[in-house]
């Protein structure tokens, strides 16, 4: 006779422990990633001599726009903020249009060489040159201060042309064979079959490249020397390096009350801009929730 | 094989894409701001020099006003240099980069091959500067002005002003490849730097009836009644002193005889030396021990915070400072805030040292090359003759007369309401020498003139005392390493790969000791360690290096 053990699950799945636990877990994960953003809120709304003692911890202390009021007047923001969203609607056009047409001929398995192809693309995708050959690759094709920069080397992306090439084998075949009956060519399968199926991976690619190419800054230090194309990540950097330079390295007096002084006026200005950065982001952000969720599951493969 | 339409346009696309992975492998210059035509072309009959620099800017009341913007704003003081430098026979092309990307262009240019006659390099270590000379990138500067000058830069910098610059720029060929910015500030007609001093807040003082302290223990006692009677008056014991605790440039480390860097010169004996074999080294960490147990001393890295706070009883920091009095948030009917400088004898055998600016400094983190893409030197010549001129120099420190000063019985006075006068006196100087596209010569800045500025600001009692210290006998240079010559490659390789390990080690050692964290009792095994991390091998280098600039 076999004796059976049975043993009781203090915390089992339902029961009042586990959920105040998880709950307690996930206020504090939220209070952790919210709170920041809230304290430079009220950082910036509050009045410039309580900002700079950083002492305001739950609601503004006075309320002063000033630093919005200056950042509004700024023409340089404002062709940052300009540059940055031709790059992002520029660099999502492409990189759709790219991942599609990259994906979709991989989908054939009657294309010759198909294996040695996706061999071939996993491969950059695991190693890169660097950034000096990614450098001198972009000057020695003329792209050294010019816009395009940010655009042509950020539109093509392997592994979201892997991401729609898994999408779209996720399409049954017989839907190809069928159109193929009636008579539609290959680029009518692709526009009037294909795409219109694939608008959830299509949103996907294009929530993360909007999301990339918004706080993206790099590629732009490296290679815009001039303001006039700078994206709006370069220039908010330029105001929170500004305010971190140590006025005691300088040796000169008169270098080091510059400074100061640059330092002093920029205080509450870091934190309005940050807020007026991240806004486009935060305000579209809950339409797209759900294609972010989406994005992390249309990774897997299906063959 | 049917060659339908589609195997032919498939053939065509496939060929296409691999001869464009071919299109980046061209043999041409990879130079990305490749110009056209000639580098110094003639144009009107003046010749362009082509510089590169940083675009500095300075704040103006609530926005920044940068150097480019004089360029694209009409800028009645650039148009002034503009037409200067026509009347030399030249022509300006400039490539203003944003100050904070500078080095980053700096370091890609050198990848890509430098493409302008003239570049700000201050962002370059020395190492790659002599690298650069030793690839025949740069051009000797001093046998360009020897050559060619006309006579403002020959005379500047064979007996004038900017001698002692060329001397110290110079390498072991007897050639200097780089122009430096030089200050040559005057008290009383002789050449005085600004001062660096510990300051206490003489307002704190004054509110409790507490006279400025004279020895080590009237100041303690002092510091620690500002916390007892709630000077700030916040209800918090809160009153802290802001020094740095990781180097000897505190003010306080001087009094104790102390120089402010790893290694540094003794004026007297001309011998290069560390603060960590002074005789009372020991005794400035026991009292700085003293004052943290007391909790005394700043320790977090707030002090920004602390000083908009109101509660910093005392700083180290240039004597004719204004700057950091005005962030300090002062509650109602407080009198204004002023730190007064205050030199103490701490020891018996010591006369207290203030740190002391050079009266004539070559300010070295400021360099200028003549790259080998130059191909006119005599333009570069009747630049740096422009730039040595007493035209010059009046135009970036003064701007234009009846629109930024007016000039009445000989003396100045700035004229405020002009953007561009307030733009060049907020930077202090014109926008193109803030560490900008031009070296800057600051030659005949009157420390009186400095001091006037600083009792205008409401800081006379400060103004006074920083005055006095322009002639205090016993100082220790504020900046040691602008006393010594450019080092040799050999040289430069050991104190790099030397400087890394013992200056950690040394602002570590050093922050323990005055948070008690380690004892002094181990004292020949911190020596030992420094010696081992190469101190005494610094030490020589440098020595040789200030043997050379004499």
């Amino acid at each position: 006779m076999t004796k059976t053990i049975t043993k009781s699950n203090k915390i089992s799945e339902g029961s009042r422990v586990a959920t105040i636990l998880i709950y307690c877990c996930i206020v504090a994960i939220c209070f952790v990633t919210i709170y920041p953003m809230y304290y430079v809120l009220i950082l910036s709304l509050s009045e410039p001599a309580a900002a700079m003692t950083m002492k305001v911890y739950t609601i503004p202390k006075g309320f002063s726009l000033d630093s919005y009021k200056v950042l509004v007047k700024d023409a340089e923001m404002w062709r940052a903020y300009l540059n940055t969203i031709l790059y992002a609607l520029s660099t999502t056009v492409l990189m759709v249009l790219t991942c599609v047409f990259a994906a979709y001929p991989l989908t054939s398995k009657k294309l010759r060489g198909r294996k040695f192809i996706n061999t071939f693309l996993l491969i950059p995708m695991y190693f890169s040159g660097g950034m000096i050959p990614s450098f001198l690759l972009i000057t020695q094709l003329g792209l050294y201060d010019n816009p395009l920069s940010m655009i042509l080397p950020s539109c093509f992306s392997i592994w979201n042309i892997i991401l729609v090439k898994a999408f779209f084998s996720g399409i049954p075949e017989t839907l190809r064979e069928a159109a193929k009956i009636d008579g539609a060519n290959t680029y009518q399968i692709l526009f009037q079959i294909y795409l219109p199926m694939s608008m959830p991976i299509i949103a996907v690619i294009c929530v993360y490249t909007i999301v990339g190419v918004w706080n993206s800054w790099f590629n732009a230090m490296i290679y815009l020397p001039h303001t006039t194309w700078q994206p709006l990540q370069l220039y908010l950097r330029r105001v929170l390096v500004e305010n971190t330079r140590s006025v005691a390295q300088f040796l000169d007096p008169a270098e080091a009350k510059m400074l100061a002084l640059k330092q002093m006026s920029n205080a509450q200005m870091q934190y309005a801009m940050i807020i007026f950065s991240t806004l486009p982001i935060l305000a579209t952000y809950p339409f797209f929730q759900k294609y972010f969720v989406k994005g992390v599951t249309l990774g897997s493969l299906k063959e | 094989m049917k060659f339908n339409r589609k195997t032919i346009l498939a053939s065509i696309l496939s060929v296409l894409m691999v001869a464009s992975s071919f299109t980046a492998c061209s043999s041409g210059s990879t130079n990305p701001t490749a110009s056209t035509g000639s580098s110094t072309a003639s144009s009107e009959g003046l010749t362009t020099i082509r510089i590169m620099g940083p675009d500095p800017t300075t704040s103006v009341g609530n926005t920044e006003v940068a150097f480019s913007d004089w360029l694209t704003n009409g800028s009645k003081m650039y148009e002034r240099l503009t037409s200067d430098l026509a009347k030399y026979g030249i022509k300006l092309d400039l490539n203003l980069i944003p100050y904070d990307q500078y080095a980053t262009v700096c370091q890609t240019q050198l990848a890509t091959g430098l493409d302008c006659d003239l570049m700000a390099v201050g962002p370059l270590d020395t190492l790659t500067l002599l690298n650069l000379v030793d690839q025949g990138k740069v051009q000797p500067i001093n046998q360009i002005i020897d050559k060619y000058s006309t006579g403002s830069a020959k005379k500047f910098y064979t007996n004038g002003a900017g001698a002692f610059s060329m001397k110290l720029n110079s390498l072991k060929d007897g050639n200097a490849y780089w122009l430096t910015t030089i200050t040559v500030a005057d008290y009383n007609g002789k050449p005085t730097g600004m001062s660096m001093t510990f300051q206490i807040r003489q307002d704190w003082l004054d509110k409790l009836g507490l006279p400025m302290p004279k020895s080590l223990d009237e100041l303690y006692n002092t510091l620690l009644a500002f916390q007892k009677q709630d000077a700030n008056g916040d209800g918090a014991p809160d009153e802290v002193i802001s020094v740095p605790l990781d180097s000897f440039g505190s003010d306080i480390a001087q009094w104790f005889g102390l120089g402010a860097d790893t290694t540094y010169v003794v004026d007297e004996t001309g011998k290069v030396t560390s603060p960590w074999y002074q005789p009372h080294v020991k005794e400035y960490i026991q009292f700085m021990q003293k004052l943290n147990k007391a909790g005394l001393l700043e320790t977090s890295t707030q002090k920004s915070q602390k000083t908009a706070e109101n509660k910093i009883s005392a700083v180290a920091n240039w004597s004719g400072e204004t700057w950091v009095e005005p962030a300090i948030n002062l509650p109602a009917g407080a009198k204004p805030a002023e730190f007064v400088p205050v030199i103490i004898k701490a020891v018996a055998d010591q006369e207290p040292l203030i740190r002391m600016q050079r009266g004539s400094q070559n300010n070295d983190s400021q360099k200028y090359i003549v790259t080998n893409e130059a191909k006119n030197p005599e333009a570069i010549a009747k630049l740096v003759d422009y730039l040595c001129s007493d035209e010059f120099n009046m135009l970036s420190q003064w701007g234009i007369k009846d629109l930024t000063y007016k000039e009445e019985n000989g003396v100045r006075t700035k004229i405020s309401g002009n953007p561009d006068g307030d733009a060049m006196f907020s930077a202090a100087v014109a926008l193109w020498s803030s560490d900008g596209i031009f070296p800057r010569y600051e030659v005949g800045r009157s420390r009186s003139e400095e001091l006037k500025a600083v009792t205008a600001a409401g800081l006379a009692a400060k103004a006074k005392v920083a005055e006095q210290t322009l002639t205090y006998a016993h100082t220790t240079p504020q900046n040691p390493a602008s006393d010594f010559a450019v080092p040799t490659k050999d040289e430069v390789t050991r104190i790099n790969s030397i400087t890394t390990d013992l200056s950690t080690y040394s602002s570590e050692l050093l922050t323990k000791l005055i948070l008690e964290q380690k004892s002094l009792n181990d004292w020949d095994s911190y020596l030992s360690d420094m010696n081992r991390l190469g101190l005494n091998e610094l030490i020589s280098i440098n020595q040789a290096r200030y043997d050379r600039s004499k």
